[in-house]
Protein backbone atom coordinates (compact mmCIF):
# COMPACT_ATOMS: atom_id res chain seq x y z
CA UNK A 1 0.00 0.00 0.00
CA UNK A 2 2.88 2.47 0.67
CA UNK A 3 4.55 4.07 -1.66
CA UNK A 4 8.10 5.42 -0.50
CA UNK A 5 8.24 7.79 -3.48
CA UNK A 6 4.72 8.82 -2.62
CA UNK A 7 5.99 9.06 0.92
CA UNK A 8 9.24 10.66 0.56
CA UNK A 9 7.28 13.76 -1.16
CA UNK A 10 4.56 14.26 1.29
CA UNK A 11 7.28 14.02 4.10
CA UNK A 12 9.43 16.46 2.23
CA UNK A 13 6.35 19.01 1.75
CA UNK A 14 5.00 19.08 4.81
CA UNK A 15 7.81 19.24 6.65
CA UNK A 16 8.84 22.92 4.69
CA UNK A 17 5.32 23.65 5.27
CA UNK A 18 5.55 23.09 9.02
CA UNK A 19 8.45 25.22 8.84
CA UNK A 20 7.89 28.22 6.79
CA UNK A 21 4.42 28.40 8.51
CA UNK A 22 5.27 28.40 11.91
CA UNK A 23 6.72 31.41 13.80
CA UNK A 24 9.86 30.25 16.04
CA UNK A 25 8.46 32.04 19.33
CA UNK A 26 5.18 29.90 19.10
CA UNK A 27 5.69 28.67 22.88
CA UNK A 28 6.14 32.04 23.78
CA UNK A 29 2.46 33.00 22.37
CA UNK A 30 0.53 29.92 23.13
CA UNK A 31 1.74 30.32 27.17
CA UNK A 32 0.94 34.28 27.27
CA UNK A 33 -2.23 33.27 25.92
CA UNK A 34 -2.42 30.50 28.45
CA UNK A 35 -2.03 32.92 31.18
CA UNK A 36 -4.84 34.95 30.61
CA UNK A 37 -7.03 31.63 30.32
CA UNK A 38 -9.37 31.99 33.53
CA UNK A 39 -9.48 28.01 34.40
CA UNK A 40 -13.39 27.07 34.53
CA UNK A 41 -14.67 25.96 37.95
CA UNK A 42 -14.12 22.18 37.15
CA UNK A 43 -10.51 22.44 36.22
CA UNK A 44 -10.36 25.19 39.59
CA UNK A 45 -11.47 22.27 42.01
CA UNK A 46 -9.15 19.59 39.81
CA UNK A 47 -6.45 22.07 40.33
CA UNK A 48 -7.24 22.62 44.23
CA UNK A 49 -7.80 18.40 44.20
CA UNK A 50 -4.52 17.83 42.80
CA UNK A 51 -2.54 19.99 44.69
CA UNK A 52 -3.88 19.20 48.50
CA UNK A 53 -4.97 15.98 48.20
CA UNK A 54 -2.53 14.70 50.84
CA UNK A 55 -3.74 17.56 53.18
CA UNK A 56 -7.77 16.87 52.06
CA UNK A 57 -7.01 13.02 52.68
CA UNK A 58 -5.51 14.22 56.26
CA UNK A 59 -8.43 16.65 56.86
CA UNK A 60 -10.90 13.69 56.26
CA UNK A 61 -9.47 10.96 58.49
CA UNK A 62 -9.27 13.82 61.00
CA UNK A 63 -12.83 14.76 61.34
CA UNK A 64 -13.98 11.08 61.28
CA UNK A 65 -11.57 9.97 64.40
CA UNK A 66 -12.96 13.52 65.99
CA UNK A 67 -16.91 12.32 65.36
CA UNK A 68 -16.45 8.42 66.16
CA UNK A 69 -14.41 9.87 69.44
CA UNK A 70 -17.20 12.57 70.81
CA UNK A 71 -19.86 9.44 69.57
CA UNK A 72 -17.90 7.30 72.15
CA UNK A 73 -17.33 9.73 75.05
CA UNK A 74 -21.41 10.68 74.24
CA UNK A 75 -22.11 7.11 75.24
CA UNK A 76 -21.10 7.64 79.04
CA UNK A 77 -23.54 10.37 79.30
CA UNK A 78 -26.62 9.56 81.45
CA UNK A 79 -28.23 12.02 80.00
CA UNK A 80 -28.97 11.41 75.93
CA UNK A 81 -27.42 14.02 74.06
CA UNK A 82 -28.86 15.54 70.67
CA UNK A 83 -27.22 14.64 67.72
CA UNK A 84 -25.50 18.54 67.56
CA UNK A 85 -23.93 17.92 71.01
CA UNK A 86 -22.65 14.33 69.86
CA UNK A 87 -21.05 15.74 67.11
CA UNK A 88 -19.32 18.50 68.96
CA UNK A 89 -18.77 16.10 71.38
CA UNK A 90 -21.09 18.86 73.85
CA UNK A 91 -22.00 17.59 77.29
CA UNK A 92 -26.16 17.31 77.28
CA UNK A 93 -27.96 20.49 78.15
CA UNK A 94 -30.06 20.31 81.24
CA UNK A 95 -31.72 22.32 83.79
CA UNK A 96 -29.11 21.71 86.08
CA UNK A 97 -25.94 21.58 83.43
CA UNK A 98 -27.54 25.32 81.88
CA UNK A 99 -27.25 27.35 85.02
CA UNK A 100 -23.81 25.39 86.75
CA UNK A 101 -20.94 27.52 86.73
CA UNK A 102 -18.76 24.43 86.86
CA UNK A 103 -17.62 23.80 83.58
CA UNK A 104 -16.13 20.69 83.97
CA UNK A 105 -18.59 19.07 85.79
CA UNK A 106 -20.06 16.10 83.86
CA UNK A 107 -24.30 16.22 83.69
CA UNK A 108 -23.69 12.45 85.01
CA UNK A 109 -22.38 12.96 88.41
CA UNK A 110 -24.71 16.13 88.73
CA UNK A 111 -27.93 14.72 90.37
CA UNK B 1 8.77 4.23 26.61
CA UNK B 2 10.85 7.13 28.08
CA UNK B 3 9.35 9.96 26.46
CA UNK B 4 6.10 8.36 27.59
CA UNK B 5 6.97 8.39 31.63
CA UNK B 6 8.20 12.18 31.25
CA UNK B 7 5.09 12.93 29.31
CA UNK B 8 3.10 11.23 32.53
CA UNK B 9 5.53 13.16 35.02
CA UNK B 10 5.36 16.70 33.26
CA UNK B 11 1.17 16.50 32.57
CA UNK B 12 0.87 15.36 36.61
CA UNK B 13 2.86 18.44 37.36
CA UNK B 14 1.04 20.46 34.78
CA UNK B 15 -2.74 19.58 36.37
CA UNK B 16 -1.29 20.75 39.31
CA UNK B 17 -0.63 24.53 37.55
CA UNK B 18 2.96 24.07 37.05
CA UNK B 19 3.16 26.12 33.49
CA UNK B 20 7.02 25.34 32.63
CA UNK B 21 6.16 21.62 32.55
CA UNK B 22 3.10 22.36 30.55
CA UNK B 23 5.69 24.62 28.42
CA UNK B 24 8.22 20.97 28.28
CA UNK B 25 5.23 19.30 26.80
CA UNK B 26 4.17 22.14 24.63
CA UNK B 27 8.25 22.37 23.31
CA UNK B 28 8.00 18.63 23.36
CA UNK B 29 5.40 18.19 21.06
CA UNK B 30 5.03 21.40 18.76
CA UNK B 31 7.31 19.91 15.87
CA UNK B 32 4.81 16.94 15.79
CA UNK B 33 1.26 19.07 15.49
CA UNK B 34 2.69 21.58 13.35
CA UNK B 35 3.36 18.87 10.86
CA UNK B 36 -0.20 16.95 11.08
CA UNK B 37 -1.81 20.26 10.80
CA UNK B 38 0.35 21.76 8.12
CA UNK B 39 -0.34 18.25 6.51
CA UNK B 40 -3.79 18.82 6.58
CA UNK B 41 -4.10 22.33 5.14
CA UNK B 42 -0.99 22.40 3.20
CA UNK B 43 1.01 25.79 2.91
CA UNK B 44 -1.02 28.33 4.50
CA UNK B 45 -0.04 30.72 7.35
CA UNK B 46 -3.04 29.22 8.88
CA UNK B 47 -0.75 26.48 10.54
CA UNK B 48 0.59 28.47 12.95
CA UNK B 49 -2.72 29.37 14.67
CA UNK B 50 -4.37 26.18 14.46
CA UNK B 51 -1.17 25.23 16.39
CA UNK B 52 -2.18 27.35 18.69
CA UNK B 53 -5.56 26.46 19.04
CA UNK B 54 -4.51 23.15 19.65
CA UNK B 55 -2.40 23.36 22.16
CA UNK B 56 -5.01 25.74 24.00
CA UNK B 57 -8.31 22.85 23.72
CA UNK B 58 -5.09 20.65 25.16
CA UNK B 59 -4.54 22.58 27.87
CA UNK B 60 -8.54 23.34 28.80
CA UNK B 61 -9.00 19.24 29.26
CA UNK B 62 -5.50 18.70 30.43
CA UNK B 63 -7.57 17.52 33.55
CA UNK B 64 -9.90 14.95 32.08
CA UNK B 65 -6.62 13.41 29.76
CA UNK B 66 -6.19 10.57 32.10
CA UNK B 67 -3.13 9.41 29.93
CA UNK B 68 -4.89 6.60 28.58
CA UNK B 69 -3.87 7.44 25.04
CA UNK B 70 -0.18 8.72 24.72
CA UNK B 71 0.30 12.36 25.04
CA UNK B 72 1.31 12.52 21.14
CA UNK B 73 -2.00 10.64 19.95
CA UNK B 74 -3.70 13.03 22.45
CA UNK B 75 -2.48 15.62 20.49
CA UNK B 76 -2.89 14.68 16.83
CA UNK B 77 -6.48 13.73 17.52
CA UNK B 78 -7.28 17.85 18.55
CA UNK B 79 -4.63 18.74 15.93
CA UNK B 80 -7.06 16.71 13.06
CA UNK B 81 -9.86 17.39 14.40
CA UNK B 82 -9.31 21.23 14.34
CA UNK B 83 -7.78 20.78 11.16
CA UNK B 84 -10.75 19.36 9.92
CA UNK B 85 -12.62 22.81 11.50
CA UNK B 86 -10.72 25.03 9.58
CA UNK B 87 -11.48 23.18 6.26
CA UNK B 88 -15.10 23.07 6.95
CA UNK B 89 -15.06 26.86 7.16
CA UNK B 90 -12.74 26.97 4.58
CA UNK B 91 -14.90 24.89 1.90
CA UNK B 92 -17.87 27.68 3.25
CA UNK B 93 -15.93 30.74 2.40
CA UNK B 94 -14.69 29.23 -0.88
CA UNK B 95 -18.01 28.03 -2.48
CA UNK B 96 -18.69 32.18 -2.30
CA UNK B 97 -15.43 33.95 -2.66
CA UNK B 98 -12.37 31.94 -4.02
CA UNK B 99 -11.82 30.89 -7.40
CA UNK B 100 -10.14 27.27 -7.96
CA UNK B 101 -7.17 28.24 -10.20
CA UNK B 102 -4.83 27.34 -7.34
CA UNK B 103 -6.13 23.65 -7.45
CA UNK B 104 -5.56 22.58 -11.19
CA UNK B 105 -2.18 23.69 -10.80
CA UNK B 106 0.37 20.87 -13.39
CA UNK B 107 3.76 20.35 -13.19
CA UNK B 108 6.29 22.62 -15.24
CA UNK B 109 7.87 21.26 -17.96
CA UNK B 110 11.32 19.78 -16.80
CA UNK B 111 14.56 22.14 -17.13
CA UNK B 112 12.41 25.16 -17.04
CA UNK B 113 13.76 25.63 -13.84
CA UNK B 114 16.61 26.10 -12.19
CA UNK B 115 16.63 23.47 -9.27
CA UNK B 116 15.34 25.63 -6.48
CA UNK B 117 12.40 26.91 -7.84
CA UNK B 118 12.00 23.03 -9.44
CA UNK B 119 11.66 22.18 -6.15
CA UNK B 120 9.65 24.86 -4.80
CA UNK B 121 7.07 23.93 -7.95
CA UNK B 122 7.10 20.20 -6.90
CA UNK B 123 5.82 21.02 -3.00
CA UNK B 124 3.35 23.79 -4.81
CA UNK B 125 2.14 20.90 -6.98
CA UNK B 126 2.21 18.14 -3.98
CA UNK B 127 0.32 20.67 -1.81
CA UNK B 128 -2.33 21.31 -4.72
CA UNK B 129 -2.55 17.72 -5.29
CA UNK B 130 -3.51 17.28 -1.21
CA UNK B 131 -5.84 20.25 -1.54
CA UNK B 132 -8.17 18.49 -3.88
CA UNK B 133 -8.63 15.54 -1.56
CA UNK B 134 -11.97 15.53 0.45
CA UNK B 135 -10.90 16.29 4.15
CA UNK B 136 -11.88 12.86 5.55
CA UNK B 137 -8.94 11.08 3.00
CA UNK B 138 -6.76 13.93 3.54
CA UNK B 139 -6.72 13.06 7.50
CA UNK B 140 -6.25 9.56 6.74
CA UNK B 141 -3.24 10.10 4.43
CA UNK B 142 -1.66 12.31 6.87
CA UNK B 143 -2.06 9.70 9.69
CA UNK B 144 -0.91 7.07 8.08
CA UNK B 145 1.50 8.16 5.63
CA UNK B 146 2.97 11.18 7.22
CA UNK B 147 2.59 10.82 10.93
CA UNK B 148 3.27 6.89 10.75
CA UNK B 149 0.63 5.75 12.41
CA UNK B 150 -0.96 1.85 11.93
CA UNK B 151 -3.84 1.42 10.45
CA UNK B 152 -5.55 0.23 13.72
CA UNK B 153 -4.27 2.93 15.29
CA UNK B 154 -5.86 5.90 12.77
CA UNK B 155 -9.00 4.02 12.71
CA UNK B 156 -9.30 4.92 16.54
CA UNK B 157 -8.05 8.18 15.69
CA UNK B 158 -10.84 9.20 13.36
CA UNK B 159 -13.37 7.18 15.01
CA UNK B 160 -13.74 5.04 12.05
CA UNK B 161 -13.30 1.31 10.61
CA UNK B 162 -10.05 -0.32 9.71
CA UNK B 163 -11.49 -1.11 6.33
CA UNK B 164 -12.54 2.22 5.82
CA UNK B 165 -8.91 3.48 6.73
CA UNK B 166 -7.55 1.19 3.93
CA UNK B 167 -10.49 2.14 1.34
CA UNK B 168 -9.99 6.08 1.78
CA UNK B 169 -6.26 5.38 1.89
CA UNK B 170 -5.91 3.48 -1.39
CA UNK B 171 -8.41 5.83 -3.00
CA UNK B 172 -6.71 8.63 -1.86
CA UNK B 173 -3.23 7.46 -3.09
CA UNK B 174 -4.52 6.84 -6.31
CA UNK B 175 -5.43 10.11 -6.97
CA UNK B 176 -2.21 11.75 -5.53
CA UNK B 177 -0.09 8.85 -8.02
CA UNK B 178 -2.63 10.56 -10.65
CA UNK B 179 -1.76 14.31 -10.23
CA UNK B 180 1.88 13.55 -8.65
CA UNK B 181 2.50 10.55 -11.76
CA UNK B 182 5.24 12.95 -13.72
CA UNK B 183 7.38 13.61 -10.16
CA UNK B 184 7.14 10.17 -8.90
CA UNK B 185 8.29 9.12 -12.41
CA UNK B 186 11.37 10.88 -12.40
CA UNK B 187 11.96 9.78 -8.44
CA UNK B 188 12.12 6.48 -9.94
Amino acid sequence: MKDPHLHTLLQEAVEINAEFNTQPFLPDRIMRKIRTINPSEEQFFQMIWFAFKPVILASVLFVLGFLSYNTFISRSYEVPPTTTEIVFGLQPLTLTTAYSTDLDESPSTIP
Amino acid sequence: MGTISSDEILLDRARKGDQNAFREILEQHQHTVARTVAGMLGNTSEVDDVVQVVFIRFYKTLHRFRGEAACRTYLTRIAINASLDVLRRRKNLRSRFISRDDENKTLAEPGAYDSESERFDRIQLINSAMNQLKPHHRAVVVLRLIDGYSVIETAELLGIAQGTVMSRLSRATAHLRTILGPILEEEN
